[in-house]
């Protein structure tokens, strides 16, 4: 089941890969990837996350199809919520995927 | 952020939460599709977050699932406005009247202006104004359409051509521009002509009246020449002389004519010296020895520097000094008589023409007496011009 479901998954991937390639797509739009927006260190507008994991004023994690997305900085606040963008506003100090630094 | 326009309608509220897991509660509210926005913390247990204020029930529900706790903060939006409004209803409902009072007033003419006139007297032409409706305290829109009441003014008016009435606000400006009437000369009908100087008649023309003389007729100072009456002793009637009446006049002119003659002439020597004009002052440029020349005439030019057509107090000056001989001649008699006789009918008839007497021409010329001493010439000159010598009676002289 899982290994259908991962060749379904590999499959899809690769469809929306060939797509994007053949029509000279954004990729991020068809895969779903987050995208980042880091104006100088005080805005961070990310697209595509999945759900928050944790927030507090100093940590930021997200959970995206890509990965775990931690954003450190300071006095960290969340601006603005909608569907699956968020606009993060603060002392940015650091954006990683992975694990909490 | 600030705040959607929706939530500015409809009203957000500001709330404080105290809760463990900030995330947690985000990711419900987000489920349950409750709008959040501006979450920052107080400290490490305690959020800020903004909602509508129509989901703050909503979000209690959800919030007290997750064992956290709400407060109200603050209030905006459309909620706290209509509160506010109940709380200052009588100040509005007072601003209602006083706006009205104001519009009212703005609805009457508080003041009437006048200008330009100068003959005509203020009073008189606030007097012809209210007859036509315009004063003060009329109310606006009754008010006549302002270039009718102008033309109608003009009407009324005495001795004027044109009055402009124009409307600012509340006051009322009338503008008045007076005729300007031709200046009262007294009437000359019913005078007599009479003769300026003695003179014997030469030329006589009435366009009007009756000829008391006749040509080459000897008339002394004050006569009669052209009656203004018309008809015999028994039918007459005054119809004021008018014509031309021309006489010959003698002149008796002495001359004193000198027998040399000087003349200026300029040898074609110069020097030319150059200057700084600052202010008032010239300062020299250009070293030359001091004035060459015993007799001269100095000319200056100056030429201030100008900028953008603007002048400034400096420039330059150029002064060229021309050297001038002075020649002495020594006239024949005959040319000196010549000389003289001619400038003395210039000078003679320039006099007349002074006099109003431009048509006075010099009908004969006869030399009286020629006496020549060692430097001049003596000549006494007899003129005979024939002139215009008939003028109005000053007063209204209605002998016949």
């Amino acid at each position: 089941m899982t290994k259908e479901g991962t060749n379904i998954g590999s499959w899809q991937q690769h469809m929306d890969r060939l797509t994007a390639h053949t029509l000279q797509l954004p990729t991020e739009q068809l895969q779903r990837l987050p995208r980042l927006t880091w104006i100088g260190q005080s805005q961070l507008y990310i697209e595509h996350y999945e759900q928050m994991l944790n927030f507090s004023e100093q940590l930021l994690r997200l959970q995206t199809t890509f990965g775990d997305l931690t954003i450190s900085g300071l006095q960290l606040r969340i601006s603005g919520i909608h569907e699956d963008e968020i606009l993060v506003e603060g002392k940015i100090l650091s954006v990683s995927y992975g694990a909490t630094i | 952020m600030p705040a959607p326009i929706l939530a500015r309608i409809g009203g957000f509220v500001r709330v404080k939460c105290v809760t463990s897991d900030a995330a947690q509660l985000i990711e419900l509210l987000k489920k349950q599709r409750l709008d959040v926005w501006d979450v920052s913390f107080v400290d490490e247990a305690t959020i800020l977050l903004s909602m509508h204020a129509r989901h703050f029930l909503h979000v209690r529900a959800v919030v007290k699932r997750s064992q956290s706790r709400l407060r109200i903060v603050q209030k905006h939006g459309w909620l706290v406005l209509r509160k506010q409004v109940k709380r200052k209803k009588w100040w509005l409902i007072g601003i209602i009247p006083a706006v009205l009072l104001f519009a009212l007033c703005m609805s009457f003419i508080w003041r009437v202006e006048v200008s330009g006139n100068e003959r005509l007297s203020e009073q008189q032409i606030r007097a012809v104004a209210g007859a036509h409706g315009l004063e003060r305290l009329v109310w606006r829109f009754r008010l006549p359409d302002p270039t009718m009441l102008g033309k109608q003014l003009q009407r009324k008016l005495p001795g004027v051509s044109w009055v402009g009435v124009e409307l600012r606000g509340v006051v009322v400006k009338i503008t008045v521009v007076e005729a300007r009437l031709p200046e009262n000369k007294p009437l000359i009908q019913g005078h007599h002509l009479v003769a300026r100087t003695s003179a014997v008649v030469s030329q006589l023309f009435a366009e009007r009246g009756k000829p008391l003389v006749s040509i080459n007729q000897r008339v002394r100072k004050g006569d009669v020449l052209i009656s203004g009456w018309v008809g015999n002793e028994e039918h007459n009637r005054l119809v004021g002389a008018r014509g031309m009446v021309k006489g010959l006049i003698w002149y008796d002119i002495h001359m004193r004519m000198p027998l040399t003659r000087t003349w200026k002439t300029m040898t074609g020597q110069q020097s030319v010296r150059n200057y700084l004009v600052i202010g008032h002052k010239a300062v020299r440029i250009s070293a030359q020895e001091e004035r060459p020349f015993q007799r001269y005439l100095t000319d200056r030019q100056s030429e201030p520097f100008a900028i953008l057509g603007r002048q400034w107090p400096f420039g330059t000056m150029r002064e060229t000094v021309r050297e001038i001989a002075v020649d002495t001649v020594r006239l024949h008699p005959a040319e000196a008589k010549k000389i003289a006789i001619t400038q003395a009918r210039l000078h003679f008839l320039r006099n007349l023409s002074k006099l109003r007497l431009s048509e006075a021409v010099i009908r004969k010329q006869q030399l009286l007496v020629q006496k020549q001493t060692k430097s001049h010439l003596q000549l006494r000159v007899f003129f005979e011009v024939e002139q215009p010598i008939a003028e109005y009676t000053t007063e209204r002289a209605l002998e016949k």
